[in-house]
């Protein structure tokens, strides 16, 4: 049984793919006081490692063109285990759902409403998001071109604008940090911004695209994706050096530090733009994973009906999973990177090696 | 959302109960009409029967002659005064079936209608009708019905001449360049304006009658090979569903066929010059034209129909870019441009420059009411005053716009019950919501809407309340065509946001132009007039 019948281009989930990668690229606060002024050098080398874990990615799309990840974890584990497995992954999805919304809730906050309780402003994102989950995969990634392009345009605009304050002495001296601290980034960012991407398994079906097309789009994504997140991490070590590390937000700190003359300056309100467009669209994206997710898993036969139900879940999740934001970085410092591996590399890793073992699928897909 | 979902249900249940009830007036009228009154071989019952069909009415004016060689035969001429032409009754059937003295045979009292229709009359429409109720359906239309003694079919002559506006202007539309000439309320008026723009034999026109007591004539045009079957098909399959009262204007056809009844946004198109509807039915859409009103109806349609004019394609791209830049900008300060004063003003003060912040802050000191509150009554009070404008007769409506713009909006800011900002900025959104007609429904209602989200969460809401709307925007289709397209992603875009030169715009627009979508084949480049082959090459690139 499909949940979703309808299907979206190979280019737009390209887009989705970068506009998610792009989304995370707000939220580089968690990052910093590991590595400091050298995180740019562990996001490229998370971007090197995380290579191999989206070509499983991919390898498991083109094994079963035509189901999603429940569905796979059902047909290589047997219907005992492939539940079980199913269910934790219901939970995975709602708890990534969950932090972003919270996350988006807690820097609207910040940013630009400093009285009002996050509850409202999760309410009011998880309306908007439930009813563009109602209509499927084609209405929840329509804006992704829209937005992408958006993004690279506030990007493209914020670094000109800084580059006035950017001082290379910022990104000295490198390789000062002992081995450990690389290492430990590296699997922050192979894991929280990058693995997460294994959502695009639970959209196969919806996605038109030949195999050769699958590898151009699905690196074609992340390359792009990665290369923002990137850009953005060099730009913020660019303009606040030492200091960077004290912020929550620094691309927001970024932005706010913009001095070119008396018209240009304070441009904090393009990261606002971009926060709410972003993370809106990933909360949306993520929610329609978690619901198409749980139909599946429940067969549901329409979807729809609980969207609004799967977001009040969500929200009543999100409220409860932390105290504040910094408990929030340090959760996804110290704890997410280990446990989210499992979900991320190693049972997507058993599903590939179990598939190759029992020669499934029989017949193979075009 | 909930209301999605209750609008559903209301949906379906609405259609549900409508179906049921059309099922019985059906019955009611197979039963009314069991056995279709046919004519007999008498006149006078036949006169008696037609009359009574049409109730007697005052203006049924009816004639009988004796006419013939020798006079050997009696008939009679049924019309309803003032929907026909009397010289032409006069002139080019009375005149030759009363001066008809020479034959060579007789015809038989049978064959008397025949013989008029063929040897005798001057008519260019003749049709022989055998019913009561084809006889009254034709008089009611403006048609002339003969009848003859002792013959059982009667005549129907086309001598329409009713009282009808000529070609003008149109007063919603008005160009500076391009062909001044609107519809009017006559179909047949229409078609031929139509008809003349586009002189091609593959141009169809296909009639259809809808509603029980008008009988309204419906004309669909299109053009055979470019236009998508599968929308004429729906068109008319909505259309030959409706069994409805009356259709008095192309509102009501709108609401009956569109794809989204309670959207804000319309996605059917209208236009009163037959210039723009040509340019659309060219494009591969297809044209409904009503008997009755200058409006004529276009579907599919799509968002960005709305922010295109006529003089796009006729004036120089770029500028015509530029406009339609300014129109897109205008919409959006018409929806949004309270709300964002609301979001500055109550939650954001930080955005504002420090001056402006001053100067909008002094304004503001002593106004009595929140700012959500003072905007919205400017809004209202903006709204009442349009409305006065546009329905009160205009001599008094230029009063009420100076009475009303002038003196009560000075005296309420000199007064301190309004700060002059929200003057400011009712009067940018009044100004800006004029420039997109089609959509001024649309910006009316999303902007109180907007209002009220800023005045609740600032920014957040707002942002939260325009992804609403493209998300409903991208869920709207229009006959099979996604609305919102030309803005997900690249095609489509050279004739939406900007307008690009005319010989870059080869194609028809996807998704609505089926079959022949070339539209130009090849040119000579503009650029260089004495180049030669290779340069026509290029330009073809």
């Amino acid at each position: 049984m499909r949940v979703d019948k309808e299907q979206i281009s190979g280019v737009r989930f390209m887009f989705t793919i970068v506009l998610y990668l792009e989304s995370s690229a707000l939220l580089t606060g968690f990052l910093i006081p590991v590595t400091r002024h050298e995180s740019w050098l562990t996001v490229l080398s998370g971007l090197i490692v995380s290579i191999p874990v989206i070509a499983l990615f991919r390898a498991i799309m083109l094994m079963f063109p035509d189901m999603n990840l429940i569905q796979v974890l059902e047909r290589v584990f047997g219907p005992v285990l492939g539940k079980v497995l199913g269910l934790s992954y219901i939970w995975w999805f709602l708890n990534l759902t969950s932090l972003n919304l919270r996350d988006l809730g807690d820097l609207t906050k910040i940013v630009i409403l400093k009285d009002t309780p996050a509850l409202v402003l999760m309410v009011l994102c998880i309306i908007v998001t439930s009813y563009a989950v109602r209509y499927g995969i084609k209405v929840v990634t329509w804006y992704s071109a829209l937005f992408m392009t958006l993004g690279f345009a506030i990007l493209a605009i914020s670094v000109l604008l800084v580059m006035n304050q950017i001082r290379f002495e910022n990104f000295l001296p490198v390789f000062s940090l002992p081995i450990k601290k690389y290492l430990h980034s590296t699997h922050m960012i192979s894991t929280i911004p990058l693995g997460e991407l294994m959502v695009i398994m639970m959209m196969t079906p919806n996605v038109r695209m030949s195999r050769k097309d699958a590898t151009k789009y699905i690196f074609g994504g992340y390359f792009l994706g990665g290369a923002t997140l990137l850009i953005t991490i060099i730009r913020d070590i660019g303009v606040l050096g030492p200091t960077m590390g004290l912020f929550a937000l620094p691309s927001l700190m970024t932005l706010r530090l913009v001095r070119l003359g008396e018209a240009l300056s304070r441009m904090e309100i393009l990261f606002a733009i971009a926060l709410i467009s972003q993370l809106a669209f990933k909360v949306m994206f993520l929610h329609y994973i978690s619901v198409i997710t749980i139909a599946q898993m429940f067969n549901v036969r329409d979807y729809k009906r609980i969207s609004l139900v799967t977001g009040a879940l969500v929200i009543a999740y999100g409220l409860t999973l932390y105290d504040n934001i910094v408990d929030h970085a340090v959760s996804a410092q110290v704890f997410a990177p280990v446990f989210w591996v499992i979900f991320e590399m190693l049972i997507p890793l058993i599903v590939f090696v179990t598939a190759k073992l029992r020669k499934l699928p029989e017949i193979r897909g075009t | 959302m909930l209301f999605g979902f209750m609008k559903r249900k209301l949906r379906y249940l609405l259609s549900s109960s409508g179906q049921a009830g059309a099922g019985d007036d059906n019955k009611e009228k197979r039963a009314e009409q069991h056995m279709p009154p046919e004519l007999s071989t008498s006149l006078d019952e036949n006169v008696e029967a037609l009359k009574n069909e049409l109730s007697d009415g005052s203006d049924v004016k009816v004639h009988r002659f004796r006419f013939g060689p020798d006079l050997c035969y009696s008939g009679a001429l049924v019309f309803i005064d003032g929907m026909t032409d009397s010289l032409f009754i006069s002139e080019a059937i009375l005149r030759p079936i009363v001066s008809w003295r020479t034959c060579d045979e007789l015809p038989k009292a049978r064959d008397i209608a025949r013989t008029v229709s063929s040897d005798v009359i001057c008519a260019g429409e003749v049709q022989l009708i055998a019913s009561v109720s084809d006889c009254a359906a034709s008089c009611l239309s403006g048609d002339a019905v003969f009848f003859a003694d002792g013959c059982p079919e009667a005549l129907q002559i086309n001598a329409k001449g009713y009282e009808k506006r000529s070609v003008t202007e149109p007063a919603s539309e008005s160009v500076v360049r391009g062909p001044r000439e609107g519809f009017t309320e006559n179909l047949r008026t229409n078609t031929a304006l139509l008809r003349r723009k586009i002189r091609s034999g593959r141009l169809r026109c296909e009639s259809l009658t809808v509603g029980k007591r008008t009988q309204t004539h419906i004309c669909l045009m299109y053009i055979d090979g470019i236009a998508d079957k599968k929308v004429i098909e729906t068109l008319k399959f909505r259309i030959k569903g409706l069994d409805v009262d009356s259709i008095l204007e192309s509102g009501y056809i709108e609401q009956y066929i569109e794809d989204a009844p309670l959207s804000p946004f319309s996605t059917v198109g209208y236009s009163e010059k037959p210039d723009v509807i040509a340019g659309r039915v060219l494009e591969g859409r297809v044209a409904v034209i009503i008997d009755g009103t200058p409006f004529v109806l276009t579907v599919p349609m799509l968002f960005v129909e709305s922010f295109q004019t006529a003089e796009d394609y006729y004036s120089r791209p770029m500028y015509a870019t530029m406009m339609r830049i300014v129109r897109y900008l205008a919409y959006i300060i018409a929806v949004f441009a309270p709300a964002i004063y609301i979001s500055l003003t109550s939650f954001h003060h930080e955005m504002i420059p420090t001056t402006l912040l001053l100067t909008i802050a002094k304004a503001r000191e002593g106004t009595p009411f929140p700012v959500f509150l003072e905007t919205f009554i400017m809004v209202i009070s903006f709204e009442i005053l349009r409305e006065g404008g546009i329905r009160l007769p205009r001599p008094v409506g230029q009063a009420i716009s100076i009475v009303g713009a002038l003196i009560m909006g000075d005296a309420a800011v000199s007064a301190g019950i309004v700060g002059a900002p929200v003057v400011i900025t009712i009067a940018i959104t009044a100004v800006a919501s004029f420039l997109i007609p089609m959509q001024n429904e649309s910006d009316t209602m999303l902007r109180l809407a907007m209002m009220a989200l800023a005045a609740f969460a600032g920014f957040y809401g707002v942002a939260m309340g325009t992804f609403a709307i493209l998300i409903h925007l991208a869920t709207l289709t229009s006959f099979g065509a996604a609305y919102f397209d030309g803005f997900a992603w690249t095609r489509n875009l050279q004739d939406s946001i900007i307008r690009m030169p005319l010989w870059t715009m080869k194609r028809r627009p996807k998704h609505i132009a089926k079959g022949d979508t070339v539209r130009i084949k090849s040119f000579i480049p503009p650029l260089r007039p004495h180049a030669g082959e290779s340069n026509r090459q290029a330009g073809d690139d």
